[in-house]
């Protein structure tokens, strides 16, 4: 049946439904394109590749950060067992060991022709017995002359010592120990310590020191810390100095003096007193205060009967000062004094010495240090200015002397020390030039 | 000869002036010296009289030998030489 109604196709609607299809068509191969052709495949490539190497690199890092885990896991170990040791102290009961110093050298003096000098040996035994004792002895070994100028080789023990630990603050002594009068005798004198080849005058290792270098008795010694400062002590109590005799005559070697009062007085021998000549005892000590890191300043001194009766006493009294800067500057000092009764009335013999010496590598100057890396070998060097003066009540007795010198530090404990010293005296037998040269080493 | 009183009496008063002018200046100080590392402790103790030396020259063993020689010719309080021990068998 023909419903009468025909449709009637214009050639504008057969545009616009041809246009519509084309667009249509279009719009479908677009999106087939988008969703599966040939360019989706390769994004996703690529991202499936980041993902991986995502993946490989998250991997990695765990893996190195487990190794730095487990090594920091190793070291902590390693640290907490060696805390624990030193806590708990070592399992072994005993440690030997031998510690010390060498040096030889050359001197030249005026009035006399220059000479090698053999020099000294001085190994420091070390014996230790659990947290609490240690036996130590500083043996020195050198070839010195007799009485007759026929060489021959010495021994001298410098101390030989047992200490005990009693607490924290407190440690006691019981042997031959070096005094301690000043520091330059217990701190300072090793060869590869002391900054000169030689000791300043109070010290001169001749018939000329003022002080006693060691003695047997007793001592008690440690620190106090009091705030964040420090307060240091020494006591002790010896055999003291006695009259050096023709069979014990006055000590003159590097690690012993003697005072020599040019024939006024008993000369007094102070490291010889093996069996006590009397019944008092010398008395002494040190007080010390380290007030800041790098400075410390002390008082000491001492006061017993030299000769064999015990009625005349011999003492001292020593001041000392050293400062020390950002380890490159060294500055130090002692004043001493000591007095002698005799029948003739008190003798008194003074002295003192300052030094400063100055690392050149230490210097915090930019533009010296920049200096000296056109000569790097520079920075081992250390020059050293001293002046020691030793006066006495004794007619003709005094004397001073002005050293310069210069260290050169092969390494940390080798080093070759040069001095000009410049001495002056009353008599002309005190007025003479000299030049030092020595190589010391501490190990 | 030379007379030595004077040389005497100004020495003890520059001794004193000085130890008094360290004494002020210390609580100022303090402060930064309260509870020092081993290292510090080496630095500020072991350097007053000689070189440095290394950790690596001796053993855990003698280091604690040697730092009981050193604490006695020193004066270090146990606590301070205990530290510095530390310090140097921990980096040898």
């Amino acid at each position: 049946m023909n419903t009468g109604f025909k449709r009637r196709v214009t050639p504008q609607r057969s545009f616009l439904i041809a246009g519509i299809a084309a667009l249509a068509w279009t719009f479908s191969i677009a999106v087939v394109a988008q969703a599966g052709g040939p360019g989706v495949a390769d994004t996703d490539v690529a991202i499936d590749q980041e993902i991986d190497a995502l993946k490989t690199r998250i991997e990695k890092l765990e893996s190195e950060r487990a190794e730095e885990r487990d090594s920091n896991r190793r070291e902590l170990k390693k640290l907490k067992d060696k805390v624990a040791r030193v806590g708990e102290g070592d399992k072994s009961q005993t440690d030997f060991l031998i510690t010390g110093f060498a040096q030889t050298g050359f001197r030249d003096s005026e009035g006399s022709d220059g000479s090698f000098a053999f020099g000294s040996f001085n190994p420091i035994l070390l014996a230790r017995y659990r947290d609490r004792v240690l036996f130590e002895s500083e043996i020195e070994f050198e070839v010195g002359e007799n009485i007759d100028g026929v060489a021959e080789t010495e021994t001298t023990i410098g101390y030989m010592q047992v200490d005990y630990i009693v607490n924290d603050y407190l440690t006691a002594i019981a042997g031959r120990f070096i005094l301690p009068l000043g520091t330059f005798s217990e701190k300072t004198h090793p060869a590869w310590i002391n900054k000169m080849p030689n000791g300043p005058l109070p010290y001169a290792g001749h018939d000329s020191g003022l002080l006693p270098f060691n003695d047997l008795g007793l001592q008690a010694r440690g620190a106090i810390p009091i705030g964040n400062t420090r307060v240091t002590y020494a006591a002790f109590v010896a055999n003291g100095p006695s009259v050096a005799t023709e069979t014990a005559p006055a000590a003159s070697t590097a690690l012993g003096s003697a005072q020599n009062l040019a024939g006024v007085g008993p000369q007094l021998e102070f490291n010889s007193n093996i069996s006590d000549n009397n019944s008092d005892k010398s008395f002494g000590g040190r007080l010390g205060f380290i007030p800041i890191p790098g400075v410390e300043l002390g008082i000491s001194g001492m006061k017993g009967a030299y000769d064999d009766a015990g009625n005349y006493d011999f003492s001292t009294l020593v001041l000392d000062a050293a400062l020390q800067h950002s380890g490159f500057v060294d500055l130090r000092g002692e004043w001493i004094d000591t007095n002698q009764e005799t029948d003739d009335g008190d003798i008194g013999r003074s002295g003192f010495w300052v030094q400063g010496a100055v690392k050149l590598g230490g210097i915090p100057s930019e533009p010296f240090q920049d200096a000296l890396d056109n000569v790097p070998f520079l920075r081992r060097f250390e020059p050293v200015l001293r002046y020691s003066e030793i006066n006495s009540d004794v007619q003709g007795d005094d004397r001073d002397q002005l050293s310069m010198g210069l260290n050169i530090y092969l390494t940390n404990t080798l080093l070759v020390k040069a001095s000009y010293d410049s001495n002056d005296g009353d008599d002309e037998h005190g007025k003479y030039d000299a030049f030092n040269a020595q190589v010391a080493y501490g190990f | 000869m030379k007379d030595n009183t004077i040389n005497k009496s100004t020495l003890i008063i520059i001794s004193t002036a000085f130890a008094l002018l360290l004494c002020a200046a210390a609580p100022a100080t303090a402060a930064e010296t309260k509870g020092k590392s081993g290292s510090a402790l080496y630095a500020d103790n072991c350097g007053r009289c000689h070189s440095e030396r290394y950790p690596t020259e001796r053993t855990d063993k003698h280091w604690k030998t040697i730092m009981m020689h050193m604490r006695v010719r020193a004066q270090l309080t146990g606590t301070d030489a205990n530290k510095i021990l530390e310090y140097l068998t921990s980096s040898n």
